[in-house]
């Protein structure tokens, strides 16, 4: 058997009796683990913590690093953590992840867990083999390790090291988790060569907040300096919890993000990384993988557009054929972005790119015909909303074009070819954008076109004797709604018999498609199905929408904290035709509604003409982003309108 | 545990495309096989033809290898549909990737990855590569992508002349052999033209190509061999037979948790919670291409591992106890797989503990963090287990799951008001509903539990209100879940009909007998008893509209019947679908029988007023 000392177990009290005290006691100090952390079995402003974070702790700072004549930027991280059950058993397992290019920043870990045997305190530290190394992309590794001896009642304390050249990555300093954190607090000792710039989100101000020049000098080679000292401290940070219809979390969570905003040289002169947004746009405008590449595919442009056939057409005719002609041509590689990475000749030969090398070029082929375009950066809905006080570069993370023909100027972007022209894919609609221009703080906000729409129209005949309903279904969907469906169907019918048959359809012959390559048409696809015929001896029973309008409501929660997202205006609409049976006549037509209010409409009629009742419901919403508060309001009108659709007609014997 | 079978094709799909042309397939994929001095050479050169644009992802190559294994990159380059060169692939643009799976913590496999698209169709991209790897279980295996045609596969394997080395092929024929006086060489030729899987239908319904070559002996952490199963047996029981060192601290823990205990069953039992309770699993695949155990002083030390390790921990608890028990190899999955028995081959992927008593025997999961001592679920129940014994590994059979281990029982209690209507929900789970929700129970915090519960349960204007998870007793294999939830409107008042919300249950939607092309098989039975009881109120109803169904056949039974007691009304409903193959050829009937079940499920209940 090979022995390894690899359990230190350490009698810390012994002879301690384990009833444990019940004002809360916790320790901040590195190493110590107090009885009543230890005795916790849950924590009392939130039962339903299966963890929670006992402190964290940042410290941030410059470091000298003789060897290499440099400061570089050290981040000593320690937390305590406390496990009530099972299911916390995965704030057990941790990923650290760091940046490794031409320098590798340097990671050192060190960890314990704690837990109460019979007779003591038991310690087991983290063993360094027992951590791994993961290489998920080209320039960023993940240190991966599950700590040892975790079980239910343990706490865990774990300490980390980075250092860095890499001075604009200062680690964001997350308050807030998905379990709930007593006490957070981040320190970082200023110097007078970067500055950097502090952003909080999430709450207004901070428990605990100081400033604090420290009287020591520091030397280095010609460099003499003394440092500030800011704490920014929080207290009993509740858990996040995950909430649906909610876009970027991350506008949301309380955190600290500091930015590195401008560095002084000692020899005299600075240079800026916060400006303004002119200056931003200014710069974009210079740089190789903007600016110069938009002037490149201008270039090529010119090469390209005669075989496009572009002469007598009006500009709004030519903007479309150009935005046609690059989804066609090129593909997205799925990378957001605003800078390019390939330059102009190697993108045409790839045929694929990300969003700014699709964009940009297809800019610069506007303007090769001729047409007034310019670049708007944005940032996309899950990377979060752009603080406009705040103008740092990094905040705009993808690039998309406006266009202007005959006083009427246009939002493109060419990388979703499903996509009518002029909408915007889903991740940058709804969102504030830079016009980047010479010396531009030109915003736009990139709204919605047309309200996403799907109408279901249901031609229902009845087969008593079968006891089924025949039913012929056409659903034809709009911008967004057909871009959903194409990307269902991707040309493959079996695709949306897939679909048809989670939604519980069972289908008889064949799908029809119709304007599937027309994407300025609305997508249609019609097929024929059976349903059960729902009767009685004297009576039938028929819903007229069957199973396929709104059949439960999406809004499920009974609580709301935070604003809901819908992303898009949207709104569906069904139609119904019945051909009343021989020998059967109507009992009991459900009642024409409509509610109308500044949040939702909802419509439902119904009339009969001969032997054939008609029924038309519709619902749309009245906006795509709601108030928390709304969120009751909605969610009852919901249930209205499930109520509603999924009435029944009665038809009955005639006598 | 990994299968370790090689993947030749490890591709990132998104698309299923199996009708008319598909969105990419393979036009030739050629690998040569050669064992050098020891060494396995593989070269493979792969035309990929991409269709349309939706195929494009295809083009986004992945190429495995793992820790000691020596991959190059070749030429690579994409080809217009006039065979001319579009452009060629640089160095520069392949990536070197970790590849680790989702529900492991780590493993030492990695990827090489590049991307050649293009964007006139058709269009081909033509690469190679070579893999060197100097251990190895297997010369080569191929299997394709269960969703892309393969046009032409041909695989070579040339070996010194007196080379010993077995081989099988399934759905495709044997080898053209060539013999020199230096090699011998294997040559295979076969296709792959995929189609799309049916509900109910087995895997094997697939007919996939599968070719396996394997050394006779081989040197792989110890030395091994394929001859027969037992050769296999002994080479998974030398890796693991130093594995089972238990520090003393743990002898004197299992002494104290033993104390007084003598029945053998009980003992097993407590060391198997004890086990349970602490310890978890957590998957770190870095030895012998993930088939060597941790030694149980790292589990000790560690509290967690993954199933060998924790296998082979309780193995060695056991050991300790004076129990015998068995390491035991199956292959883990929803369904019950075909094991080849004629030809020795690593077809597992997992490892679970059997443990014989006097009258029967215990099968150990230990991975499962709440499950019952000797509960097996639908990842290994019915199905081919390996036993590891020196010299005298064999094969077992795992017990099948019966009715009465996955019957599902709902009692639904329905005030029949006006407006909003409280309904309380008593579930008890049993089979895979109940490893489900034990999951939940055991791995999730209060509020994605709820979240749970209200994605399954709201449907309609159902809210729900409370809920509630209990496992009463850990040696049985259920689950009580009790929710409240409001539903407005909660019947309808048609003239002198009422219509009560009913509480359907779901099943899977079949294809109808005329499209049906593969056979049906059910490897698990399903069983569902609900009773609703509907308290009237001040409704008084005269009678029952909706009638009662009672269906028997071969293929299980369905009961709906309607009892009035007093003010309450009782539906009680019973659904059972027996475990079976079923050709083709009674697909009609079956189909038949499911349609009567679902249409009835979709119905309301109707009543009569006076």
């Amino acid at each position: 058997m090979k022995k390894k000392s690899v359990i230190i177990v350490c009698w810390m009290w012994v002879g301690i009796t384990l009833t444990f005290a019940q004002t809360a006691n916790y320790s901040r100090e590195y190493g110590k683990v107090t009885a009543y952390e230890l005795g916790m079995t849950g924590y009392p402003e939130d039962n339903d913590a299966e963890a929670v974070v006992l402190y964290e702790i940042g410290s941030y700072y410059f470091s000298k690093n003789e060897g290499r004549g440099r400061l570089d930027l050290v981040m000593e991280i320690r937390t305590k953590i406390k496990i009530f059950n099972q299911a916390g058993i995965k704030y057990g397992e941790f990923e650290l992840p760091y940046y490794a290019d031409n320098e590798v920043e340097l990671i050192e870990i060190e960890a314990t867990t704690y837990n109460v045997e019979p007779g003591g305190i038991k310690k087991t530290k983290l063993e360094k083999k027992n951590i791994f190394e993961e290489k998920p992309h080209t320039n960023w590794r993940v240190k991966k390790f599950a700590m040892p001896d975790v079980k239910e009642g343990s706490v865990i304390e774990l300490k980390y090291t980075i250092t860095t050249p890499y001075f604009v990555n200062m680690r964001e300093w997350e308050y807030q988790k998905k379990i709930p954190v007593i006490y957070s607090l981040l320190t970082y000792r200023a110097i007078p060569y970067y500055e950097y710039t502090y952003i909080l989100k999430g709450a207004n101000k901070f428990d605990e907040y100081k400033a604090v020049e420290l009287s020591h000098t520091h030397y280095f080679g010609r460099l003499q300096y003394k440092e500030m000292e800011y704490t920014f401290g929080m207290k009993n940070i509740p858990a996040f919890r995950d909430e649906e219809f909610i876009t970027s979390a991350n506008d949301y969570k309380m955190s600290l993000n500091l930015q590195l905003c401008k560095i002084y040289y000692p020899s005299g002169g600075s240079s800026l990384y916060m400006s303004t947004w002119p200056e931003i746009a200014d710069k974009l405008l210079k740089d190789d993988s903007f600016g110069k590449y938009i002037k490149s595919a201008e270039k090529e442009g010119k090469k390209i557009l005669p075989s496009l056939g572009l002469a007598d057409r009006s500009d709004k005719k030519c903007i479309k054929k150009i935005t046609r002609y690059v989804k066609k041509n090129y593909n997205w590689n799925g990378f957001n972005g605003k800078f390019t990475s390939l330059k102009v000749p190697d993108f045409m030969k790839q045929k694929t790119g990300s969003s700014a090398e699709i964009n940009l070029f297809l800019l610069g082929l506007l303007r090769a015909a001729g047409i007034k375009a310019d670049p708007v950066a944005v940032s996309t809905r899950k990377h979060g909303v752009v603080m406009k006080d705040y103008p740092f570069e990094k905040f705009l993370n993808y690039v998309i074009v406006q266009a202007h023909a005959e006083d009427i100027s246009f939002l493109l972007d060419a990388t979703e070819p499903m996509l009518e022209f002029e909408q915007l894919p889903e991740r940058c609609i709804h969102v504030n954008g830079l016009i980047i221009k010479p010396k531009s703080n030109d915003w736009i906000f990139t709204s919605q076109k047309e309200i996403a729409l799907t109408e279901r129209s249901f031609r229902i005949e009845v087969k008593e004797e079968k006891e089924q309903l025949l039913v012929s279904t056409d659903i034809t969907s709009h911008n967004y709604d057909g871009y959903k469906y194409r990307s269902i169907y991707r040309g493959e019918k079996d695709n949306l018999v897939s679909w048809l048959k989670e939604k519980d359809i069972q289908l008889f012959g064949e799908i029809r498609i119709e304007n599937y390559g027309e994407i300025d048409k609305p997508f249609v696809f019609s097929f024929e199905s059976e349903y059960p015929l729902e009767k009685t001896d004297q009576k039938l029973f028929i819903h007229p929408f069957l199973n396929q309008s709104v059949t439960e409501n999406i809004f499920k929660q009974n609580n709301r904290m935070f604003p809901v997202d819908l992303i898009l205006f949207q709104s569906s609409s069904y139609k119904s035709s019945i051909e009343i049976p021989e020998g059967y006549e109507i009992e009991y037509l459900p009642k024409s509604q409509t509610y109308d209010n500044p949040r939702i409409y909802i419509n439902y009629q119904i009339s009969q003409s001969g032997n054939t009742i008609s029924v038309e419901a519709s619902y749309y919403f009245k906006k795509n982003l709601y108030d928390a508060n709304e969120y009751g309001i909605l969610k009852a009108f919901f249930d209205e309108m499930v109520n509603k659709f999924n009435e029944r007609i009665v038809l009955v014997k005639k006598i | 545990m990994r299968n370790l079978l090689t993947i030749l094709f490890l591709f990132n799909f998104s698309l299923s495309c199996v009708a008319g042309e598909p969105d990419a397939e393979i036009i030739h994929y050629i690998s040569h096989v050669q064992i050098i001095k020891n060494k396995l050479i593989r070269e493979d050169t792969i035309v990929l033809q991409i269709n349309k644009r939706m195929g494009d992802d295809m083009a986004y190559i992945q190429i495995p290898y793992t820790k000691g294994e020596n991959l190059n990159i070749g030429e690579a380059r994409i080809e217009n549909s006039s065979g001319e060169v579009v452009r060629k692939l640089k160095k520069s643009e392949i990536k070197d990737l970790s590849a680790i799976s989702r529900y492991s913590l780590y493993e030492d496999d990695f990827v090489k990855t590049f991307e050649l698209k293009h964007n006139e169709y058709p269009y081909r991209v033509i690469y190679s590569f070579k893999r060197v790897s100097s251990g190895f279980l297997y010369i080569a295996s191929f299997t394709p992508h269960s969703l892309y045609p393969v046009r032409n596969m041909k695989l070579t394997v040339e070996v010194p002349a007196d080379y010993p080395l077995k081989h099988k092929e399934i759905h495709t024929g044997p080898p053209k052999i060539t013999n020199t006086q230096e090699v011998t060489i294997f040559e295979w030729h076969t296709y792959y033209d995929p189609f799309k899987r049916e509900e109910g239908a087995p895997l094997s319904a697939m007919e996939m190509p599968h070719i396996y070559v394997l050394p006779l002996d081989f040197n792989y952490g110890k030395q091994g061999s394929w001859r027969s199963w037992k050769d296999f047996g002994n080479w998974i029981y030398l890796l693991n037979e130093r594995a089972r060192d238990l520090p003393e601290s743990e002898k004197t823990k299992i002494n104290t948790l033993l104390t007084g205990i003598s029945d053998k069953e009980e003992i097993v039992r407590r060391l198997y919670y004890y086990m349970q309770e602490n310890t978890r699993y957590v998957n770190v695949k870095i030895d012998v291409g993930g088939l060597k155990s941790y030694p149980a002083s790292y589990v000790v030390t560690n509290k967690y591992g993954d199933c060998k390790a924790l296998c082979n921990y309780l193995q060695a608890m056991l050991e300790y106890a004076g129990i015998e028990s068995f390491y035991t190899l199956v292959m883990a999955g929803d369904e019950i797989p075909d094991i080849h028995k004629d030809f020795p081959y690593q077809a597992f992927n997992h490892v679970i503990l059997t443990v014989p008593l006097e009258q029967d025997i215990l099968f150990l999961e230990c991975t499962a963090k709440n499950i019952p001592a000797g509960y097996l679920g639908s990842f290994t129940q019915g199905r081919d287990g390996f036993i590891i014994q020196k010299d005298n590994s064999h094969f077992i059979r795992t017990p099948f799951l019966q009715p009465e281990n996955v019957k599902c029982e709902r009692k639904i209690h329905v005030p029949l008001q006006k407006g909003i209507s409280m309904v309380t929900i008593d579930i008890q789970q049993r089979g895979d509903a109940y490893q489900e929700a034990s999951f939940l129970f055991a791995s999730m915090n209060r509020s994605r539990m709820e979240k749970y519960i209200r994605n399954y349960w709201n449907f309609g204007t159902m809210n729900v209100q409370s809920l509630d998870f209990k496992q009463d007793n850990r040696d049985i294999a259920e689950i009580d879940i009790a929710v409240t939830v409001t539903i407005k409107d909660i019947y309808k008042q048609y003239g002198n009909d009422l219509i009560l919300t009913s509480f359907p249950w779901e099943l899977p939607v079949y294809e109808i007998p005329e499209k049906r092309t593969q056979e049906l098989r059910f490897d698990i039975p399903i069983c569902m008893v609900d009773t609703i009881v509907y308290d009237l109120g001040t409704l008084a109803p005269a009678g029952i509209a909706s009638p009662e169904i009672s269906l028997v056949s071969s293929f299980g039974e369905y009961t709906v019947t309607y009892t009035k007691r007093d003010n309450l009304l009782v539906v009680s409903k019973f659904l059972l679908i027996n475990r079976g193959s079923y050709p083709l050829s009674e697909y009609n009937a079956f189909h038949e029988f499911i349609s009567e079940i679902k249409n009835n499920e979709k119905k309301a209940v109707y009543l009569h007023k006076l």
